[in-house]
């Protein structure tokens, strides 16, 4: 695919299946520095995340990917065009509505420093509960809690933890407050090739079983094979998308856009 | 190679830097302001004093001063000391202290400086007043005043105004002039009333007598010599001295006291650098923490141990000499703006440059240069210790090394600093006073070494309500446990502060509520007239209540001072028919009625078992009057509101000179008459004598705890430095461990932690710190201050005014609100993608 293939701007985005938008992009655009040296580090992206789907953005480093994942996760501020989380469009909200909708609508897992160390496992994962003031849905609760096995670890400190644990605790706290959507950005990043494998397998679980919506940021082709739809960017634009993508098909794709 | 990186580290944390220095700096400006103030009026009562007794020679006056005061000499000598080759002329001085009534018509205060009286010297050359306006007081009842109180009162040339004497009764005089004192309008705050000599010998109570002899010498005689000439015509007993060594004498009394003051405002001095070694030490302990990993690089490319703890030590170094050098700029502004303070309360300092001597930029440095060295040196020999491995180790290490060894050493420290207070407070021991500040200085090391084994624990304890009312609450309370190492040495400096203002507290406390006590249980009296500040009175006083109706019983108090051996002692006295009745002054051996008896005391308890006396032994006395006397034990008391030697008013008169005043009358109901009657008698004699109030005992207890407290607020504002430095540590490490939280912080909020919420983790956090360090401190001063209490006999009755710990304790809860400001501000504002992308 070449530089012209940008989706063209105003372009509708593309309704699921239930016709309702998780996430959406329209223009996107994110400028770093000023005037001369300013990089353009997303260029124009319009996309839509549905519900219900499990959506790999990949791209070589500086692609902008990660760039993407946090203006549309309202931890960053595009320069241009517009981003909505669900209903509410985000991008001018401020601060502390913006606060608000992350704390209630969107889920994170980072690639690594995901917990707090003074909080036990059980008070990390109900965090964004306790922030918000909310009530935890205890059965929802004890749902996640099983199914990213860390129930006899619950009273651990994060210390306590390996790095395959920590992050399923993590992935544990982006669910427990269902959020519209939960970003991951290199979650297997620091693991070892098992427990990223267990980390995936559980983000699958969600998508598959409780409708969950995950996007995760990764430059890692077996990671993006867990995925229903394969997003490739390269310098902030979005050069191609791959559904029902398998590890091969991912890495070769990413070769040829290493070699552009 | 060693400078240049202690010196870029320096420079990329400056707020750290700054904090740190700027707990030397506060120290270091108290004590070089102390010193620069204090030689600033030492140097300026010098030259005042100089210049005004310039062209004196030589000065004739009793040999023997005991207690400031000397014996007056016959008037006869003058005419001797005129007689001596070289004299030029001779000039008979009388002084005293005389009261001005105002144009309120109250008498006008000094806030403690003296209400001078004297005869104006009529040799121009010999008097140390120069007038200003008018002339000087030439009939019986013209009086020369000094410019400040006539411009403050409002007095002019020809005004009639009243004078009160030492005896005898308010006397209305004529303002002939005004003057100054050499070139200055007052001294020091003094007032200062003028007569003619023998009006001035008649209101003083010296008839036919001098208070001293000043000389001028004719011209090519020194005064050297001519003071020998003049000694050998004097009889035994009395000196002559140079005009030099009389100004020296002078200015030395007012330094001697002024020395009070500069050895108290020290001590505070001392404290705030001793709270601010605190911080110093906490500071770079967490810095060294945080700076593991590039510490154990330097290691691994070769740095020795030595070279990383001269690294460290060479940072304290610039550290403590800036923040000295900026310390002492700071000192001279406090000087500058204390002495204004004194001079907008009235008590003006004669006007002299500065003094900044060497020897308070020797002290400063050193005492800033070595706190922060000293603090600095474990950090840095923990630095020295980092190995190279921890550079390749991924978590931050945490600051507890062997726990059981620290433990140990803890507890030792803690023994030892106890045991020595109590050998200082209770045991015989000489320089009592330095072995109880030493001691508690390695008191309060070891409670602050010994807190990290209970910061946590009591950090759960105090944060449990936070922890239950939200989220912020819980991690702020976490935050304050996770390191307790850190908050405990972050909250030891506010437990010195609290724990020096509970002590204060409780003996102002105590002893307010001994007085009462004392007060209510032990003096059955109607009314005390005394005057505001304690100052003595004309004995008409006594005189005119006694003659009022419904009056019984009078009771006057004189008080005076003698020498047994080289101990300058206070004696007490009254009649005593009247004290048994006043007062029940808890006899043990012998009698009252016994005091009429010539040269006979009663003694204390105390006294008498510090000297094995009982009724029966005798005391060598020496008294200015009557020289060497020895004094009969006829008894014993315990009660000691009058000091430990109580005489009768016989043997009082006997001993000392007029003008004999008093400082304390009683009075009772005559039989029939109401207390009401003898409360009105005392409103009377109140309008009659400006310098005299009169009170009942109930609004004599107040006015003493007025006064208590005032003392007590003075101690709070100099403790506040202290106290402000605790807080700019809480601030320091807070700051530090928020910048070493930076991707926890964003962690947080990115999983929906607003900004407020951040804050309000931090200030949670902080008021933990800050309320663990006042309760730790509080707890410590009611311990401290009980055991002083009971070591002081003078205040038998322990008072633990809880209201007022619960209010510093809540005072600590403010100040760690307003500690966490800053750096909550900082923690809000953190971008959240720098955070979490964080290395």
């Amino acid at each position: 695919m070449s530089d012209e293939a940008t989706p063209a701007a105003g372009v509708p985005p593309t309704p699921d299946r239930d016709g309702h938008f998780a996430a959406r992009i329209a223009e996107g655009v994110k400028l770093y520095g000023e005037g001369e040296t300013a990089v353009r580090a997303l260029d124009g992206v319009s996309m839509t995340f549905p519900a219900g789907q499990f959506t790999a953005i990949m791209g070589p480093s500086g692609s902008g990917k990660s760039t993407l994942m946090q203006c549309m996760a309202g931890l960053d501020r595009l320069t241009g065009g517009h981003t909505w989380l669900g209903e509410t469009e985000i991008t001018a909200l401020d601060e502390k509505r913006l606060t608000q909708v992350r704390r209630d609508k969107v889920g994170f897992v980072f690639q690594a420093y995901n917990l707090v160390p003074t909080l036990t496992v059980e008070e990390n994962i109900t965090l964004p509960l306790d922030i918000a003031g909310r009530k935890v849905d205890r059965s929802w609760f004890d749902q996640v809690v099983d199914a990213v096995r860390m129930r006899d670890r619950l009273h651990h400190r994060p210390s306590e933890l390996s790095g395959g644990q920590q992050q399923r605790a993590a992935a544990a706290r982006a669910l427990v407050a269902r959020p519209e959507i939960v970003f991951a950005d290199e979650p297997t990043g620091a693991l070892d090739s098992r427990s990223g494998a267990e980390l995936l397998a559980f983000l699958r679980r969600a998508v598959d079983e409780f409708g969950q919506t995950v996007v995760i940021v990764t430059h890692d082709p077996n990671a993006a094979s867990h995925a229903d739809r394969v997003l490739f960017l390269n310098d902030g634009h979005i050069v191609d998308e791959m559904e029902a993508p398998t590890a091969e098909r991912v890495l070769d794709r990413m070769k040829t856009l290493g070699a552009q | 190679m060693t400078w240049r990186l202690a010196l870029r580290d320096l420079w990329s944390s400056k707020l750290r830097l700054f904090l740190t220095g700027l707990s030397v700096v506060l120290g270091v400006a108290f004590v070089a302001g102390t010193f620069v103030l204090t030689d600033t009026i030492n140097r300026a009562f010098d030259t005042v004093f100089s210049d005004a007794n310039a062209n004196t020679a030589v000065v004739v006056q009793s040999e023997e001063e005991i207690g400031q005061t000397r014996e007056p000499l016959p008037a006869a000598l003058l005419g001797r000391v005129q007689a001596v080759p070289g004299v030029q002329a001779a000039q008979g001085g009388v002084f005293g202290l005389a009261g001005i009534i105002g144009s309120d018509g109250k008498a006008v205060t000094t806030g403690g400086a003296p209400t001078l009286a004297g005869a104006w010297g009529t040799v121009a050359e010999l008097n140390p007043f120069t007038l200003r306006e008018g002339g000087p007081p030439t009939a019986p009842d013209d009086v020369v005043i000094d410019v400040s109180t006539a411009r403050e009162e409002g007095f002019r040339v020809g005004d009639r105004i009243g004078i009160i004497p030492p005896s005898g009764r308010p006397e209305q005089f004529r303002v002939s002039g005004t003057a100054g004192f050499g070139d200055e309008d007052n001294l020091a705050g003094a007032t200062a009333v003028l007569f003619s000599l023998p009006t001035a010998q008649r209101l003083l109570g010296l008839e036919g007598r001098f208070s001293d002899i000043r000389v001028l010498a004719e011209p090519g005689v020194s005064e050297g010599v001519l003071a020998g000439r003049v000694q050998a015509v004097l009889p035994a007993g009395v000196e002559a001295i140079t005009g030099q060594q009389n100004a020296a004498d002078q200015s030395e009394q007012l330094q001697d006291q002024l020395s009070i003051i500069r050895t108290a405002l020290l001590v505070f001095g001392f404290i705030a650098l001793f709270v601010g070694a605190f911080i110093i030490f906490n500071s770079f302990s967490i810095s060294i923490a945080q700076r593991t990993r590039s510490l154990a690089l330097l290691r691994a490319v070769g740095a020795s141990p030595g070279q990383v703890n001269r690294m460290v030590l060479l940072e304290a170094l610039v550290v403590g000499v800036a923040a000295s050098i900026v310390g002492i700029g700071a000192g001279v502004l406090i000087a500058i703006g204390l002495r204004e303070l004194f001079g907008a309360f009235g008590g003006d300092l004669p006007q002299a440059g500065l003094q900044l001597n060497a020897r308070t930029i020797i002290v400063s440095l050193a005492l800033g240069i070595g706190v922060t060295l000293l603090a600095a040196l474990r950090p840095a020999i923990r630095a020295s210790r980092v190995s190279p491995v921890a550079a390749l180790r991924d978590e931050a290490p945490q600051e507890a090394p062997r726990a059981l060894r620290r433990r140990l050493v803890s507890v030792s420290v803690f023994a030892v600093g106890l045991a020595a207070l109590l050998v200082g407070l209770f045991a015989e021991v000489p320089n009592r006073l330095v072995i109880i500040g030493a001691s508690a200085l390695v008191l309060f090391v070891g409670i602050s070494m010994l807190s990290t084994e209970i910061a946590r624990p009591l950090a759960r304890i105090i944060g449990a309500p936070f922890a239950r009312l939200s989220v912020t609450g819980k991690l702020g309370r976490e935050n304050a446990m996770r390191n307790p190492y850190r908050t405990a040495q972050t909250a030891s400096a506010l437990m010195i502060g609290l724990a020096l203002v509970g002590l204060a507290t409780i003996f102002a406390a105590s002893l307010s509520a001994s007085v009462k006590d004392t007060i209510e249980k032990r003096f059955d009296v109607s009314v005390v007239l005394r005057n505001e500040q304690f100052q003595p009175f004309s004995p008409a006083v006594a005189a005119a209540l006694a003659r009022e109706p419904g009056v019984g019983l009078v009771s006057q108090w004189r008080l005076g001072q003698f020498k047994q051996g080289r101990t300058t002692r206070d004696i007490a006295a009254s009649d005593p028919a009247g004290i048994p009745q006043v007062w029940d002054l808890g006899v043990t051996s012998g009698a009252v009625a016994a005091l009429r008896a010539p040269d006979t005391i009663m003694v204390s308890d105390d006294l008498a078992s510090d000297q094995g006396l009982r009724v029966g032994s005798t005391i060598p006395a020496r008294f200015a009057r009557t020289g060497d006397t020895t004094l009969r034990v006829v008894g014993t008391y315990s009660e000691t509101t009058f000091g430990d030697v109580l005489t009768g008013i016989g043997t009082y008169d006997r001993n000392f000179s007029p003008p004999r005043q008093d400082f304390l009358v009683f009075a009772r109901p005559a039989p029939g008459a109401t207390e009401a009657q003898v409360v009105e008698a005392g409103r009377r004699v109140e309008e009659q004598f400006p310098n005299v109030i009169s009170q009942t005992k109930s609004e004599y207890v107040a006015d003493v705890e007025r006064q208590v407290n005032q003392l007590l607020n003075l101690v709070f504002i100099l403790l506040g430095f202290a106290i402000i430095i605790a807080i700019f540590g809480i601030v320091n490490t807070l700051a530090l461990s928020v910048f070493e939280r930076t991707r926890e912080i964003g962690l947080l909020r990115a999983v929906g932690l607003g900004r407020r919420q951040v804050r309000a983790m931090v200030r949670y956090e902080s008021i933990i710190v800050s309320v663990l360090g006042g309760l730790l401190g509080l707890v410590i001063g009611v311990a401290l201050g009980t055991l002083v209490v009971s070591r002081v006999p003078d205040v038998p009755v322990l008072s633990i005014p809880v209201g007022s710990l619960v209010v510093f304790l809540l005072l600590a809860a403010v100040a760690g609100v307003l500690a966490a400001l800053g750096p909550a501000r900082r923690a809000s504002r953190l971008d959240i993608l720098k955070a979490i992308q964080a290395e």
